[in-house]
């Protein structure tokens, strides 16, 4: 089956998948890798027709080993806080040499992927700039919420509590000290079309999302939660798990903003505490309970407040 | 046809892009680049030139929106200045090691601190090695003839770089002059649209910008390096068939009444005309003196630059630059170095001069080169000279 | 002098065995240095990481391409890299397998070198509940070349790692204890080429791609990642519902699908991280030790 009678079905079952791989085995992912599923997964949904500029990162590092290369589609890496700048010249280079009539005439998806330092951190200017300028590109942040690059260091985008090389637990510190950063939340106060968070575990969300953005005239912000079996230190077979736990538990919800109106794509019935996600990831292992109470709270909070927005509209 | 119009140099520089038909324009304003940039904004706007000028939010992202429209085969055109390219430094480097012929004006304008929006050549001396072919123009025709031979030049398939011209700021950017413009007829030949040999397309996969193990960066570096040396070859055929077309000559160390000359002014940049003056009066006093204006400083002449100057008893050598704890003008020791080995190697004497816009007179050119025969006579040269500084 | 290359994977302990050699000797009085070898490759790839000790200050920087003693972590490393290269005539090989000194080096084809082998994952899964095989063999390590004095590098396991050091240095203990060893006189220090291909033909400056263009798509497929796998998903296909679930989740694309629907682990790239076998909501996949 092709994207295209995935697409007129709306069924995005593993069965009814693309079956071409476009992100090519070999790379050099660690075992269980979030991130290079899902890369996979959004050139499934893409296609051929898709140019990717992607920002220095262990997406960059693993996939483009001189003379090596895991790309299908046209792939370009210039280095790391200018993703979004790359890629809205490749827009508009598109744009131009199309209606100058120098290259043909055709839909082609310009994808900008950063990790979440690339993205929300040092990426972040060059991030506000393209989405203000109103480029039709989508720009993907794959999340695994620290620099693990170059070895697990924090980033804006570490939870509160998590250890990192950076922010080590210590005798008079709790690892991370400050919340996550809501970057979703920034790309759409630039009132872009389309801004969504996925997971790599809620799959048939992600190609529905995927395809939103693409069909989006104007920039598409999708913020991908991609565990890191290294960086969260669990074991390498539960990334799907770790990530549905996330989700689950109400530390990170999957909701779009279409024109502005947001709304809940995934609804837990039942919440999990969030004291089962941060359990099964050796990044949080020296939280006290007390600290894990607070956490909870937080994420009850916060959540309660995305079901009363979401509920408004 | 071709006719002369009184014009801003900065329009002139503008008018070159348009006339280039180039595709892409990713710029951030930076005093004295701003005039290039809205007389650019003001062409598209007009619908003068087809082509798409992005409102960049940094100069890094200029260069890195320049590196996405180069990779994606576009004409691609920026301009910058001073901190505008210390920020955009780092992507400089990229654009050459990615091989992308993107052109850029640098209106050359000191560095901070203490801030400073005058002109001098502190930004681009900062940058000698990023892997650019750089040009030196002295006057409106000249920023207007290399900005369209930049492009020529820097899309050749025998070269494939990004390639710079640096006007100096204000001297030259703020001032208006006769200049030939030509028209698209005229140009045409000597400037075809952009056929991109590698270019991001979806019915052509590539990967660009892979990264490299040790075992293949040097190789990767040295090729880089070859071709940037031997593009030489390749500008000055250009020029030759410029000459041929338009009746200017260029050069890469253009020289003024140097055949007999017993010390040679070398100096980068628009100051070269006023040193014509100086070298006019020193040579009313008897002092056999010449100019070599340098138009090319990278690729790096060597061979020009041991032609005419061998055998000559001194080089002033005119930096509008400081190696701040260094040894001397940038300039000054390139030349030292490529005379280290020959026999009968000149003097130099390295002056600095012309920092943040302060003027260099022509009765400044002749004290230098008087100082300089002087230090030649007692066989004693300072390393360098800031010339003019208040003691 | 004496030189030491380790083998093992990404996230075994190669690099910090090495640190640990080094910082022992050093308190033994010695001389010692220790340095990683960087790469692209992550958890699960194989890594390699040095050691040098001497009497006397040691100035070289050069890489150790002639080691002495060479350690392999993991077993499952030898299909991977050729472990042997550049071992000195004379020189030592220790390895983690549940082979003897004479079945490993008949395997291997070496001789002309002292093989040692011990069983450390089983040590390590006795002692510290996880195939974590680090100290386990620098025991064997310290059997046939006693570079550091095992005092010493117990103390440093009791400073580094307070709330793990005794289970560890029991596993140590254990792994020195029963460490097999073996000299080889006859024969060539020799390994067979496993599918591994040795770059030989690396470009000059004139023939490699302008701009590091990678002109061929998706040619990572020339890089075999299950050399990584030290754990295999093996398929009862009876049991299979064809949900292709375990297709969609893995981070290699290293499952296909045939044209009966039957879907196929493609060990070449498969690095055995068990994505598929947790995800299986059928049971159809279960994790094997990649060397039984």
């Amino acid at each position: 089956m092709d994207m295209e009678q995935s697409r007129q079905k709306r069924s995005f079952a593993p069965r009814a998948l693309p079956h071409e791989e476009y992100f090519a085995p070999g790379h050099r992912g660690c075992q269980g890798c979030g991130p290079a599923l899902a890369f996979r997964h959004i050139l499934k949904a893409l296609g051929p027709n898709t140019v990717v500029a992607e920002a220095t990162g262990c997406g960059e590092i693993i996939s483009s080993p001189y003379p090596q290369s895991s790309w299908r589609v046209p792939w370009i890496h210039t280095a790391f806080e200018n993703t979004a700048a790359t890629a809205a010249g490749i827009e508009v280079a598109y744009k131009v040499l199309m209606r100058k009539g120098r290259i043909p005439e055709e839909r082609i998806n310009v994808v900008a992927m950063a990790g979440d330092g690339g993205t929300g951190d040092i990426g972040l200017q060059a991030l506000s700039g393209a989405l203000e300028r109103g480029h039709d590109f989508i720009y993907v942040c794959y999340d695994n919420e620290a620099y693990m690059n170059t070895g697990m260091q924090r980033s804006g985008l570490t939870p509160f509590g998590a250890f990192t090389t950076t922010s080590p637990a210590g005798k008079v510190s709790k690892g991370q000290s400050t919340w996550k950063k809501d970057v979703p939340a920034i790309a759409a106060a630039h009132h872009i079309p389309y801004v969504a968070t996925a997971c790599i575990s809620y799959m048939s969300d992600l190609y529905r999302k995927i395809l939103r953005a693409a069909e989006a005239r104007g920039p598409a912000y999708l913020h991908v939660l991609a565990p890191c079996p290294t960086g969260w230190r669990y074991p390498s077979e539960k990334t799907i798990e770790i990530g549905r736990m996330a989700v689950r538990s109400g530390v990170f919800n999957l909701y779009e903003i279409v024109d502005g109106k947001k709304r809940l794509t995934v609804k837990v019935r039942e919440r999990l505490p969030v004291s089962e996600y941060i359990k099964a990831q050796g990044r949080f292992r020296h939280l006290t309970d007390e600290d894990i109470a607070y956490i909870q709270r937080r994420v009850y909070e916060e959540y309660e407040a995305l079901l009363a927005e979401a509920a408004q509209i | 046809m071709a006719r002369i119009v009184g014009m801003e140099i900065s329009a002139a520089c503008s008018e070159a892009v348009t006339l280039a038909d180039a595709d892409v324009i990713a710029a951030y304003p930076i005093t004295p680049q701003t005039h290039i940039v809205e007389h650019l904004s003001e062409q598209v706007a007009d619908g003068r030139l087809d082509a798409e000028y992005i409102n960049v939010e940094s100069e890094h992202s200029a260069m890195s929106c320049c590196i996405g429209a180069a990779a994606a085969g576009a004409r691609t055109f920026t301009a910058t200045a001073a901190q505008g390219l210390a920020l955009m430094s780092e992507m400089l480097y990229i654009a050459s090691g990615m091989r992308l012929p993107i052109v850029m004006a640098l209106v050359t304008r000191t560095l901070s601190a203490p801030l400073s929006i005058w002109g001098d050549q502190s930004d681009i001396m900062s940058v000698r090695d990023c892997g650019w072919i750089v040009l030196f123009a002295e006057n409106g025709q000249e920023v207007y003839d290399m900005t369209l031979q930049a492009f020529r030049i820097a899309e050749d398939e025998r070269v494939i770089f990004p390639v710079m011209v640096c006007l100096d700021g204000f001297h030259l950017s703020h001032v208006i002059e006769p200049v030939e413009i030509l028209d698209r007829a005229e140009i045409a030949p000597f400037l075809p649209p952009y056929k991109p040999k590698y270019r991001l397309d979806p019915h052509n996969v590539l990967t660009m910008g892979a990264f490299a193990m040790p075992e293949y960066f040097s190789e990767i570096k040295k090729r880089q390096d070859e071709e940037l040396v031997s593009s030489y070859h390749v500008i000055l055929e250009v020029w030759r068939e410029w000459e041929e077309r338009f009746g200017r000559h260029y050069e890469p160390l253009n020289p003024y009444r140097v055949d007999d000359a017993e010390v040679v002014v070398v100096i980068a940049g628009t100051f070269a005309g006023t040193a014509r003056v100086a070298v006019d009066r020193l040579r009313e006093k008897g002092i056999k003196a010449g100019l070599a204006s340098l138009k090319l400083w990278r690729p790096f002449p060597r061979d020009d630059i041991k032609r005419l100057f061998a055998r000559r008893r001194v080089l002033t050598v005119v930096d509008r630059a400081l190696s701040v704890g260094g040894a001397g003008g940038p300039v000054a020791n390139e030349l030292r170095a490529a005379f280290y080995h020959e026999d009968g190697r000149p003097w130099v004497a390295s002056f600095v001069a012309g920092l943040s816009g302060r003027d260099i007179l022509a009765e400044d050119f002749v004290e230098m080169v008087e100082r300089s025969l002087e230090y030649a006579k007692k066989g004693e040269f300072p390393p360098y000279e800031m010339y003019g500084v208040r003691e | 002098m004496i030189e030491v290359r380790m083998h093992g994977r990404g996230g075994q302990g190669v690099v910090a065995s090495a640190e640990m050699l080094a910082v022992s000797a050093i308190r033994d009085g010695k001389y010692a240095q220790a340095f990683p070898s960087f790469g692209p490759e992550r958890r699960g790839a194989p890594v390699v990481a040095f050691c040098r000790v001497d009497d006397h200050t040691i100035i070289t920087r050069e890489p150790i391409s002639v080691p002495d003693v060479v350690v392999v972590l993991d077993p499952t490393v030898l299909r991977a890299v050729q472990a042997t290269a550049g071992l000195k005539p004379g020189g030592k090989l220790v390895v983690n397998t549940c082979l003897r000194p004479e079945e490993l080096a008949r395997d291997l084809g070496v001789g002309g070198c002292t093989v040692a082998t011990v069983d450390a994952n089983r040590i390590a899964l006795q002692f510290i509940g996880q195939a974590i095989t680090n100290t386990a063999m620098l025991g064997a390590l310290l059997k046939v070349e006693p570079v550091a004095s095992l005092e010493v590098l117990y103390g440093l396991l009791r400073e580094r790692f307070p709330a793990v050091a005794d289970m560890n240095i029991q596993a140590l203990q254990a792994a020195y204890d029963e460490t097999s060893v073996a000299e080889f006189v006859m024969g060539d220090i020799v390994m067979g080429d496993k599918r591994k291909k040795l770059v030989t033909d690396l470009p000059t400056w004139r023939t490699i791609d302008h701009a590091c263009i990678v002109f061929e798509p998706g040619s990572s497929v020339q890089y075999y990642t299950g050399d990584w796998r030290s754990m295999r998903p093996d398929w009862n296909s009876e049991k299979c519902v064809k949900c292709g679930k375990c297709w969609m989740y893995c981070p290699e694309a290293a499952i296909n699908v045939d044209e009966h629907r039957d879907y196929k682990v493609d060990y070449d790239y498969c690095k055995g991280c068990g994505i598929c076998a947790e995800e299986c909501p059928y049971g159809v996949i279960v994790m094997v030790e990649e060397c039984e």
